[in-house]
C-alpha cells in the first residue's frame, strides 16, 4: 500500500492568482491534456439500445500519489464479429502527471497496459470503491452482460477478481455504488441493473406516431431487478438482494447513490429509474431496508408522474443540514429537484428552483452538485445528450443527430438557480452526446474540475475556473481508514462551533461515474482558519480544527476531538 | 428597362416559388398506412389552395395539412403549415393554440406560453378551457403558482367538473401552502375520473403535510400513471387523423396501463387494421382482448401469432388462461407448459396454472403451486396476494391448519388487508376448530365490517357463519335467509346449493361445515 502524503499537497495556483475582466469558468484542456479518447458505440443504424447509453468516467487516485487519475470507459461493439476484429478498443486509465514538468498545465499519461488492466466488455458505466479495505481504491466495471471487478495491487497493477467474488451476473448495468451499509468496514456493491435486453431479443423501434426507427425506450424491455452484494471479505461477495427485496423490485434503473437522508447514521440507497418511479430504501439496520420513496416524496414528481432518471446527485443545496437529490431526465420532463425537510422526507422544489424550463428541451445524463465558484452554495453541472433522433438535426444531414449542449446552473441560495450555461465559456457551447460526467479537483487548487464522457464522441477535461479571489477548505478523509471510506458526512463548522454546511464524501452519483470523494468547502471571502466535524462510517463524530484555507486536510478517525452527542435518529 | 424588367420577372418568379414551397416530411421510412395519408393530405391541400383564394379556406388547407403532420409527428413541418396558416389568418385562436400544442411536445415552454397567451385572447369554446388548464400547468411548473390558481379557478367556472383543471386547482392550492384546501379539489377530480391516478400522489402529499400520514400512505399505495383528462377537442381532432401502427399501440398501452382494457383493444386493434401482419401488434392486442373478455378474437388473434411462431412465454401464459376459462383444461395445462418451459420464473403461468388447479377442485396441486409462489414474491402484498389464494388451496382441501397459517400470514403482512381476504378469514376461523375466542371477536368484528361496508349475498353467508360459530343460531338463520334472499334476486339459488344446506345446519344449532363449499364462485377463474 503506497503511503499517502495527501496533509501540506502542493496546490498550483490556489488564491494569488487573478484573472482580469470576467472570464469562464470552464477551459477545456482536453487536447493539452494528454486524454484522447473516444467512446465508441458501434452503431450501424440497427439501432441496438445499448448503443446509445454509455458511457462514464472515473475520478480516483490509483497510485495514492495524491493527484486524482481518471478511467475511462469504452464501449465498442454489439456485433460479436466486429468486437473480434477490433482488439484495441478497450477501456483506459490515464495517470495524472499535472506538475511533474513544473507547470500548472493539467496532464495525463495512459497507463492502461502498465496497469494490467484489460477490459473489453460493452462498457457502461464504472464505481470507484476500496473493496478489501487495503486504503487503495478498486474498480467496477459495468457493461452489457457481465461486469468486471479489479482489484487495485497498491502498486500501479489491477488484478481482475471478478470470478472469484462472483459478482458478475449478465445483466446489462450502468451505474453503482459501493458504500459500507452495515458498519463492519467493507463496502457493499449496490449494482443497478436497466432492462433485459439480448442481441437476440432485440425489437425494432419506431419514433412516436411515425415509422421511422430510432433506439427504444425502456418500456420496451422487462426491467432487470438490481443487485445488493455484500462483501464477506476476501473478495468475495454474497447476492443479498433476495433477502432485501431488490431482488423483487425489478425497475429499470440508471442511476444509483448512497447517502444517509434521514440523518440516523446509516446510509439509504436511492436509485433512479427511467420512466417509471425512483427507490429509496432506507436502511433499517442489519441489511435490512425498507423502500419508501412515495411516502418520502421522491418517487414522482408534484405532479404524480415518474420520470425518466438517468443521472443524480445529493447534497445540501439549500443548507438546512440535509441532503437535497437532484435527477435528469429526458425531453419534455424537467430535471427534478427535491428538497429534504431534515427528517428524510422531501419535496418536488423544481417550479421554485428555476432548474424546470431550462431543461425541458435537452435530456440530461451526467450531473453533481459542486460548488465550482466557491462562494458557499453548491452549483450544478448537466451533461446533456438526445436518446432519440433530433428531427432539425437530421433534417440538416447530420449523421448523428443526438447532440446537446451541456448546462451550468449557478446556485442563488436557498435552492434558487439561474442558468449560467453562457458564463461557462465556449467550453460548455460545443454540442456532444453527454452521458458520464465525474467530478475531481486535478490540479488540487481547490477548484473542482471535470471530465465529461461524450457518446460517440471524445471525452473532455474541463479545467475549473471560477472562484478567483475566493477561497476554501478542502477535506480528504484518510483513506486508509475504512471508516474514513465515503459515503460519509462533513459539516463545516462556524464560528461558534455550530454546524454551517454539511458536504458528502462520495464516489458515486452522476450517471455511470465516479468522482473524487474529497470535499471541498467554499468560504467565499473568508480566509479566516475553519473547523470541521467528520461522521464516520462507525457512528463516531469527530471535530477537527482550526483548519488553515485554501489546503487540503486529510482527516483520520481517531484524531479528531470526539463529540458525544449522537446523531439525530 | 430590358434588364429592369428581367428583374421584376425574376422577383415574380422567387415570390412564386416561395409562396409554392410549402413543408414536406421524409416519408422514407414511413410505414404505408402514413405515407397514404400524408400523401392524401398533400393532394388535397394542394388542389384547395389552387381552387381558391379565399383567406379562409386557405387557412384551413393549411390548417389540415399541419393537423395531418402532427397526427404522425412529424412536428417542425406541422408548425411551418401552422405558421402558414396564422400569416393568413392571425386572428384565430385554435391555430394559435396548435402552435402552442407543437411547443408543449417539443418541449418549449417559453414559446408555449407565448402561443397560449396569444390563444386565449382570441376566444374559441374548444380553446378556453385546455387552454387555461394547459397554461396553469405551464404557470405551476414555473413557479407562477398565483397565476396558475386564477387559470385553474377560471377554467373551472366554466366546466366546474374539469378532472385536469381540478387536478390543477389542488396542486396550485398544496405549491402555495394550503394542504388542507387541496384535498377537495384532488378528491373530487378522483371521483369523476377514478382512472386518473397521479392525482393520489398530490392528494398523499398533500396529507402528509398536514401530518396525516395513514391517509397520506392509503393515497399512495394507489398513485399510478393515470392521467387526468384534458378534454381538448382540438387535440382529438388531430389524433383521429392518426393513420400510424405505432401511435395506436402506445395509446393502446397507455390505457390498459390504466386498466381500460375495452378502450386499449379498441386502439390497438385499429394499430392491427393499419398494419395487419405485424406480430410486434398481434401480441398486445391478443393479451388485452383477453384482459377485456374478448374471448373469440382473442383466440383468433393467438392462431395466428402459433402460425407465424411468435409466440413468447407471455403470450403462451395469457392464451393459457383463455383456455382455462372457456373450460379447455388440457390445452390450458399444455399453454402454461409451454409457457414456463420458456421462462420458469414467469409469475402469470405459475399463478394462472395453480388458480386452474382451485377451480378444477386439484386442491393439493394448487397448494403446491401458490405456495411456490408466495416463497418466490418479495414484495408483501404480491406476497400476501400469494397467501391468500394458498389459504383457500388448503381450505378446499380441508387443510384447516394450513388455511389458517396462510390466511393469518397474508394479513398480517399488509397494512389494511382487502375485503377477499378478510372474507377467507372470518369464513375459516368459523368453520375451523380450535379458534382462540379473541380471534372469532375480531372474525365477527369483520364480519360486521364487511356487512356494513357492502350488504349483500357473500358478505351475509359470511356473517351467518360466524354468528352460528359463535352459538347466535338465531342471528345465522336471519343472515343466511337474507343471503338466500338475494341469490333469488340474482336467480342465482339454484347454482348454490350450499346456502340452503347452510340454514337448515343454523336451524339445527350446528355450525357450517365448510369455509366455501365446492359450488361457491369463489373457485371460479371469472
Amino acid at each position: 500500500m503506497l503511503h499517502r502524503t495527501m496533509i501540506g499537497l502542493t496546490c498550483w495556483g490556489a488564491v494569488s492568482t487573478t484573472f482580469a475582466g470576467d472570464r469562464p469558468w470552464f477551459d477545456d484542456v482536453t487536447r493539452d491534456s494528454g486524454v484522447d479518447f473516444v467512446y465508441v458505440n458501434g452503431a450501424t443504424g440497427v439501432f441496438l439500445f445499448p448503443e446509445i447509453m454509455g458511457g462514464g468516467a472515473a475520478v480516483l487516485d490509483f497510485d495514492g500519489d495524491g493527484r486524482m487519475d481518471l478511467y475511462l470507459v469504452q464501449g465498442g461493439s454489439l456485433d460479436p464479429q466486429a468486437e473480434l476484429a477490433d482488439p484495441s478498443r478497450r477501456d483506459r486509465l490515464y495517470r495524472n502527471i499535472t506538475g511533474d514538468d513544473g507547470s500548472t498545465v493539467i496532464r495525463f499519461e495512459d497507463v492502461t497496459t502498465a496497469s494490467g488492466i484489460d477490459a473489453r466488455g460493452y462498457g457502461q458505466g464504472v464505481a470507484v470503491g476500496d473493496i478489501d479495505g487495503d486504503g487503495d481504491p478498486d474498480l467496477l466495471l459495468l457493461n452489457v452482460g457481465p461486469n468486471q471487478l479489479w482489484r487495485n495491487d497498491g502498486n500501479g497493477r489491477f488484478t481482475d477478481i471478478s470470478a472469484e467474488a462472483g459478482i458478475a451476473g449478465d445483466a446489462w448495468s450502468v451505474s453503482a455504488s459501493i458504500a459500507d451499509l452495515d458498519g463492519d468496514g467493507l463496502p457493499e456493491m449496490l449494482v443497478v441493473n436497466y432492462v433485459d435486453w439480448t442481441r437476440e431479443t432485440h425489437r425494432d423501434c419506431r419514433a412516436a406516431g411515425s415509422a421511422r426507427l430510432d433506439y427504444c425506450s425502456p418500456s420496451a424491455y422487462p426491467p432487470r431487478a438490481d443487485r445488493l452484494w455484500h462483501n464477506q471479505g476476501q473478495g468475495r461477495f454474497v447476492d443479498i438482494s433476495d433477502r432485501t427485496g431488490l431482488a423483487a423490485a425489478a425497475r429499470p434503473g440508471l442511476g444509483a447513490l448512497v447517502a444517509d437522508f434521514d440523518g440516523n447514521g446509516r446510509p439509504d440507497l436511492y436509485i433512479a429509474n427511467d420512466g417509471t418511479p425512483n427507490q429509496y430504501w432506507l436502511n433499517q439496520g442489519g441489511l435490512k431496508f425498507i423502500e419508501d420513496a412515495f411516502l418520502a416524496g421522491n418517487a414522482v414528481n408534484a405532479a404524480g408522474a415518474a420520470e425518466a432518471g438517468m443521472g443524480l446527485d445529493a447534497g445540501d443545496v439549500d443548507r438546512n443540514g440535509a441532503l437535497d437529490l437532484f435527477i435528469t431526465h429526458l425531453v419534455r420532463e424537467t430535471n427534478t429537484l427535491y428538497l429534504n425537510d431534515g427528517r428524510g422526507w422531501f419535496s418536488d422544489a423544481t417550479a421554485a428552483s428555476g432548474l424546470g424550463p431550462p431543461s425541458l428541451a435537452r435530456t440530461g445524463f451526467g450531473t453533481g452538485m459542486v460548488d465550482f465558484d466557491l462562494d458557499g452554495w453548491l452549483d450544478l453541472y448537466v451533461a446533456n445528450g438526445a436518446v432519440t433522433v433530433d428531427a432539425e438535426q437530421l433534417a440538416a444531414g447530420s449523421d448523428w443527430p443526438y447532440l446537446q449542449t451541456d448546462q451550468l446552473f449557478v446556485n442563488r441560495g436557498q435552492g434558487r438557480f439561474e442558468d449560467a450555461t453562457e458564463r461557462a465559456g465556449p467550453a460548455l457551447a460545443q454540442p456532444h452526446t453527454g452521458r458520464g460526467v465525474a467530478f475531481g479537483d486535478f490540479d488540487n487548487d481547490g477548484r473542482i474540475d471535470l471530465v465529461v464522457a461524450n457518446n460517440r464522441g471524445p471525452v473532455r477535461v474541463l479545467r475549473n475556473r471560477a472562484g478567483v479571489n475566493r477561497h476554501w477548505l478542502g477535506i480528504a478523509p484518510d483513506a486508509a481508514h475504512p471508516s474514513a471510506r465515503p459515503p460519509l458526512s462533513v459539516w463545516l463548522l462556524d464560528r461558534d462551533g455550530g454546524r454551517a454546511w454539511l458536504h458528502r464524501s462520495r464516489t458515486d452519483g452522476s450517471y455511470a461515474s465516479a468522482s473524487d470523494p474529497r470535499l471541498v468547502f467554499g468560504l467565499g471571502g473568508d480566509d479566516d482558519a475553519r473547523s470541521v466535524e467528520a461522521h464516520w462510517a462507525d457512528g463516531r463524530i469527530e471535530r477537527f480544527g482550526p483548519l488553515a484555507p485554501n489546503r487540503y486536510h486529510s482527516l483520520t478517525p481517531g484524531q479528531g476531538v470526539a463529540v458525544t452527542e449522537e446523531p439525530e435518529a | 428597362m430590358k434588364s429592369r424588367f428581367v428583374v421584376l420577372l425574376l422577383t415574380l418568379a422567387v415570390a412564386a416559388h416561395a409562396q409554392n414551397e410549402w413543408p414536406r416530411p421524409d416519408l422514407g421510412q414511413a410505414a404505408a398506412p402514413v405515407r397514404e395519408a400524408v400523401e392524401g393530405a398533400q393532394q388535397r391541400m394542394r388542389a384547395l389552395l389552387d381552387q381558391s383564394d379565399d383567406q379562409g379556406i386557405q387557412a384551413n388547407a393549411w390548417m389540415a395539412l399541419g393537423d395531418v403532420y402532427l397526427a404522425h409527428e412529424y412536428q417542425p413541418e406541422a408548425r411551418a403549415a401552422y405558421a402558414r396558416a396564422v400569416d393568413v389568418m392571425p386572428d384565430r385562436s385554435e391555430l394559435r393554440y396548435r402552435l402552442a400544442l407543437i411547443a408543449i411536445l417539443q418541449g418549449d415552454d417559453d414559446v408555449a406560453l407565448s402561443a397560449l397567451e396569444e390563444s386565449l385572447s382570441l376566444p374559441h369554446p374548444d380553446v378556453m378551457v385546455p387552454g387555461r388548464v394547459r397554461r396553469g400547468r405551464i404557470l405551476l411548473d414555473r413557479g407562477r403558482n398565483d397565476e396558475a390558481l386564477a387559470d385553474f379557478e377560471r377554467a373551472l367556472r366554466i366546466d366546474p367538473d374539469h378532472p385536469a383543471a381540478l387536478e390543477g386547482l389542488g396542486r396550485a392550492r398544496l405549491a402555495l401552502g394550503d394542504a388542507e384546501g387541496a384535498i377537495e379539489p384532488l378528491l373530487r377530480a378522483l371521483e369523476l375520473e377514478p382512472g386518473a391516478t397521479r392525482v393520489y400522489t398530490p392528494l398523499g402529499m398533500a396529507f402528509r403535510n398536514l401530518g396525516e400520514t395513514e391517509s397520506a400512505r392509503r393515497a399512495l399505495s394507489r398513485a399510478g400513471e393515470g392521467e387526468a383528462s384534458l378534454h381538448d377537442p382540438v387535440l382529438d381532432r388531430v389524433q383521429a387523423l392518426s393513420r400510424s401502427p405505432q401511435f395506436f399501440l402506445e395509446s393502446g398501452l397507455a390505457q390498459a396501463d390504466q386498466r381500460q382494457f375495452g378502450r386499449a383493444a379498441e386502439l390497438i386493434g385499429r394499430a392491427v387494421s393499419l398494419d395487419p401482419d405485424d406480430p410486434a401488434l398481434l401480441s398486445p392486442y391478443g393479451q388485452v382482448l383477453i384482459e377485456a373478455g374478448l374471448d373469440e378474437l382473442a383466440r383468433e388473434v393467438f392462431k395466428r401469432l402459433v402460425a407465424a411462431e411468435r409466440m413468447s412465454a407471455m403470450d403462451y401464459a395469457y392464451l393459457a388462461r383463455l383456455e382455462a376459462r372457456t373450460g379447455n383444461a388440457e390445452q390450458a395445462e399444455q399453454a402454461y407448459a409451454q409457457a414456463l418451459m420458456s421462462d420458469p420464473e414467469l409469475d402469470l403461468a405459475r399463478e394462472g396454472r395453480a388458480r386452474m388447479w382451485l377451480a378444477q377442485g386439484h386442491f393439493l396441486a394448487a397448494a403446491g403451486g401458490f405456495s411456490e409462489l408466495a416463497e418466490s414474491m418479495q414484495q408483501p402484498d404480491l406476497r400476501a396476494t400469494a397467501e391468500y389464494w394458498l389459504g383457500l388451496a388448503w381450505l378446499g382441501d380441508g387443510n384447516c391448519a394450513g388455511a389458517l397459517a396462510a390466511l393469518e400470514a397474508a394479513a398480517a403482512r399488509v397494512d389494511q388487508p382487502g375485503p377477499a381476504l378478510l372474507e377467507a378469514l372470518v369464513r375459516a376461523r368459523s368453520t375451523c376448530p380450535g379458534v382462540d375466542p379473541n380471534l372469532m371477536a375480531q372474525a365477527l368484528e369483520w364480519g360486521e365490517a364487511l356487512y356494513d361496508a357492502r350488504p349483500g349475498l357473500e358478505s351475509s353467508a359470511t356473517l351467518a357463519m360466524v354468528y352460528a360459530a359463535l352459538g347466535r343460531h338465531d342471528d345465522a338463520v336471519d343472515l343466511q335467509t337474507q343471503a338466500i334472499f338475494e341469490a333469488l334476486k340474482q336467480a342465482t339459488l339454484e347454482a348454490r346449493p350450499e346456502l340452503q344446506a347452510n340454514l337448515e345446519r343454523y336451524r339445527n344449532g350446528e355450525g357450517a361445515e365448510r369455509a366455501y363449499a365446492a359450488t361457491d364462485p369463489v373457485w371460479s377463474l371469472r
